[in-house]
């Protein structure tokens, strides 16, 4: 695994302690796995995301991510509705290795309170945290 | 008066192997029986409940693989039909074990059995009366109800009356989540009813560890089941036709059915204990000592004895008392680890010890291997889920796992506890790759971490 040192960490993005990252932006956010997390589950077999319209709670799981090592959860790192998932991951899901903060985004959400994702971390701040 | 060897009052597993054994010892044996033969486990319990799930594995399987996009379509269980094969079964198995213990001499006698007092047992209804040189008391047990929580067979059903309903319920609320809840549950939820289980305990199934029982909630929740922890329900009934049950936190719950399952009581009530020099504990099972011996000359085995309310445990006891009567056995009854499995989806085991239970007995720790990283898990597209070994100062003290068809791994885990297995010594034994057993193997090679 990747020495936290070489972890792709980009400045411009929100991360939460359960290792989601959240773009901010002026229709929607993007959410998706830190570099970290996906270095840490390997390949990824199986994405499991939810409905558009669905609606989610700060820390609630909204989908899972299976990987020929682990099942894990996925928090939403703030409250709010998802406006878009990511279709490709059904048939990609391997992009949350290979493009975690681009084409392997999860979902695009409208968060209740737009200033709850400038409340998470900052890359510096992540990054010594794990 | 007919007199034999030995009087065994109740014709479930316990009794059976108690009957079973003496006749094979060549003792003349007698059967005192007040319900269908074959008891709870056969008729009300164990066994419908599996024909029940055995027919809805092909609809979970299909589930898991549909979640994934790797199957679709759909598959309908002919309720009617489940039903009257699950009762043909049931009545066909009863009768044959009748066949089969008159055939080895055993005799049998319908109806309640009250001890008269030096051996003798009367029968209630005829007033026959038995004479024998032993009793075996093995009368089982009912569902127990706490005061509020009572079934009135109308919309608040006990288990007996949920099995067998005419009509699934759209909707259903369970009070209790440990074998029996989970069981009923997840078959009435396959045949489309709305659940919501309420539990008094800080998790589901609260015998287990809290991680497993997390990792079964997680699937459940999936599957859309309401689940309410950490409050007692207080009242249930049944109002306009339909079943409303009142929570100590004073919400009100509301589903076509509701399924009592708290608990287990023994049946005791028609033996005359007290007469008979039998005491009973707080709790109404019979008190016995370290040879399973309620009073001289009169053993005590299974359910009414509450030890551990399991068909397995009374199969062993009753084998324990058969023997030790015979003087085959001297030494104290010893259970081993107790293994027990309960059949939803996923699917729970247990060998020995939980880590809770550990926990409060020494230096515990526990080390676990994930589902993900099985073939076979991985196969039936159903990763989540676990085995974890629980360590006891440095000893293999108990398996447990939840997770697609972990209720199969069951025995496998008996026998690695017994056997006092561990990262060392388990290198003698060749495990079967791929199979799911092997991931046993795998929680019992991770290092272990103390809890």
């Amino acid at each position: 695994m990747k020495d936290k040192s070489v972890l792709k960490l980009p400045d411009d993005l929100f991360y939460s302690d359960e290792h989601i990252w959240i773009r901010p932006g002026k229709e929607y956010c993007e959410v998706g796995i830190s570099d970290f997390a996906q270095d840490q589950l390997g390949g990824v077999v199986f994405v499991e995301l939810p409905e558009k319209g669905q609606s989610f709670d700060a820390g609630e799981s909204f989908g899972n991510v299976e990987s020929v090592k682990a099942v894990n959860s996925l928090f939403m790192p703030v409250k709010g509705t998802v406006a878009e998932v990511n279709a490709v991951l059904e048939d990609k899901p391997e992009k949350l290795n290979s493009d975690c903060y681009g084409e392997g985004w999860l979902i695009r959400i409208l968060p209740d309170n737009p200033e709850d994702v400038e409340k998470l971390k900052r890359s510096a701040a992540y990054r010594a945290g794990l | 008066m007919a007199k034999f060897d030995c009087i065994v009052l109740g014709f479930g597993p316990g009794g059976m192997e108690a009957a079973r054994a003496l006749s094979h010892g060549g003792k003349k044996v007698a059967i005192v029986n007040k319900g269908p033969w074959g008891g709870v486990c056969l008729n009300c319990g164990c066994i419908p409940t599996k024909l029940l799930l055995g027919a809805i594995e092909p609809l979970r399987l299909l589930q898991d693989l549909a979640r994934r996009k790797l199957a679709q379509g759909e598959i309908a269980v002919n309720y009617d039909k489940l039903q009257a094969h699950v009762k043909r079964h049931i009545s066909a198995a009863s009768a044959n074990l009748a066949t089969k213990y008159e055939a080895l001499g055993v005799k049998l006698f319908q109806g309640a059995a009250r001890l008269a007092g030096s051996g003798a047992v009367q029968i209630e209804g005829s007033g026959e009366i038995l004479e024998g040189d032993a009793i075996i008391v093995a009368t089982g047990s009912e569902p127990g109800f706490f005061p509020g929580l009572v079934a009135d067979h109308q919309a608040v059903l006990d288990s007996t009356d949920l099995m067998f309903i005419e009509k699934a319920p759209q909707s259903l609320c369970v009070v209790g989540s440990g074998a029996i809840g989970l069981e009923l549950a997840d078959f009435f939820s396959a045949m489309g009813a709305r659940i919501t289980l309420v539990e008094a305990a800080a998790h589901i199934a609260p015998a287990e560890d809290a991680d497993i029982a997390e990792a079964l909630a997680q699937s459940l929740k999936k599957r859309g089941y309401e689940i309410r922890t950490g409050v007692a329900a207080s009242r249930a009934a049944t109002v306009n036709g339909g079943g409303q049950l009142e929570l100590a936190d004073g919400s009100i719950l509301e589903a076509e059915k509701i399924l009592i399952a708290t608990g287990r009581s023994p049946n005791t009530s028609d033996l005359c204990c007290e007469a008979a020099g039998i005491s009973l504990n707080r709790r109404g099972f019979i008190e016995v000592d370290e040879h399973l011996q309620a009073a001289p000359g009169i053993y005590a085995i299974g359910d009414v004895i509450g030890k551990a309310l399991l068909a397995h445990a009374a199969i062993q006891q009753g084998n324990y008392a058969a023997n030790h009567l015979m003087g085959n056995y001297t030494e104290p009854y010893a259970s081993g680890p107790v293994p027990t499995c309960v059949y939803c989806h996923p699917s729970l085991m247990r060998a020995g010890l939980s880590a809770t239970e550990a926990k409060g007995q020494g230096e515990a720790a526990v080390s676990i291997s994930q589902f993900s990283v099985n073939p076979i898990a991985q196969a039936h597209a159903a990763p989540e889920g676990f085995v974890k070994a629980v360590w006891l100062d440095g000893q293999l003290a108990g398996m447990a796992a939840v997770g697609v068809n972990a209720a199969q791994l069951v025995t496998a885990a008996e026998l690695l506890v017994a056997g006092g297995y561990n990262a060392a010594n388990l290198q003698h034994l060749m495990v079967t790759h791929p199979s799911l057993d092997e991931s046993l193997a795998w929680a019992i090679y991770q290092k272990p971490e103390k809890i």
